[in-house]
């Protein structure tokens, strides 16, 4: 497999990241696609080992840049929390998993979706989200913890098949 | 996931929520488990939690790419072609 191929098939797990830190598919695309130029720009010197590890780098770099006052005030700014603006940023199955996820801090999010969905471990998502290991644990656990405490046992009740 | 067996480390534990340990490693940090029930229903929670994670961003990652996308990996295909390299 090429590089540029690889590459390829990374775009959706991507896309998916930027989708779920910026709730905004327009804005999402336009970030993954400043993210594959840069990529494009350094293949040559990205080693193929943790190539991964390199896109989420730069796009959550780009993501968190999008932040007004950058890193500083990720937390409070809009694009870091709150609703998406889409409202269909993920399953519409899953609307209340759905806004507590949206509900989380910027960092929370974006531990969460690194460990859940591209299964990082903890030393490359702190890579990734430049945070200590330390930090990338609490904000995971917070994570989960928010998340666990959706109201009447709504997981559960998922796991049952009801929903 | 406050506190650790002799032996077993938040390392572990972590990797063993991710599937990568070995059947051996996997076995001690089972044990672990058994003996404190209060981390094995936390661990239990927490993975729940992240496959409903899972579901819910799976239509996303099934999503067409745009064309837009592809078309900036294609600009440097055709641009590698030209210029020789493999």
């Amino acid at each position: 497999m090429t590089p540029i191929s690889r590459l390829e098939k990374m775009i959706p797990n991507l896309r998916c990241y930027s989708r779920a830190l910026t709730g905004n598919w327009d804005l999402a695309d336009e970030l993954v696609a400043e993210c594959l130029r840069i990529a494009m720009e350094n293949l040559d010197v990205i080693p193929h080992d943790v190539m991964r590890v390199w896109l989420f780098t730069r796009l959550h770099d780009l993501i968190a840049h999008m932040a007004p006052g950058g890193q500083q005030r990720r937390k409070t700014s809009a694009l870091a929390r709150g609703p998406p603006s889409d409202t269909h940023v993920a399953d519409s199955r899953e609307p209340g998993l759905q806004l507590a996820f949206h509900a989380l801090t910027f960092a929370q999010k974006a531990v969460l979706f690194l460990v859940a969905i591209e299964e990082f471990s903890v030393q490359e998502v702190a890579i990734i989200t430049r945070l200590t290991v330390r930090n990338v644990r609490q904000s995971l656990r917070e994570a989960l913890d928010q998340l666990s405490a959706l109201p009447l046992g709504f997981l559960a009740l998922k796991e049952g098949g009801s929903g | 996931m406050s506190e650790q067996a002799p032996g077993i480390s938040r390392q572990q534990l972590d990797d063993y929520v991710r599937g990568k340990l070995d059947a051996a490693s996997s076995g001690r940090v089972e044990a672990y488990l058994a003996d404190n029930p209060d981390v094995a229903v936390q661990i239990q929670q927490d993975c729940r939690v992240q496959k409903r994670l899972r579901e819910m961003f799976a239509p996303v990652l099934s999503d067409p790419i745009p064309e837009r996308l592809l078309d900036i990996l294609r600009s440097v295909r055709s641009r590698v072609s030209r210029s020789g390299k493999p």
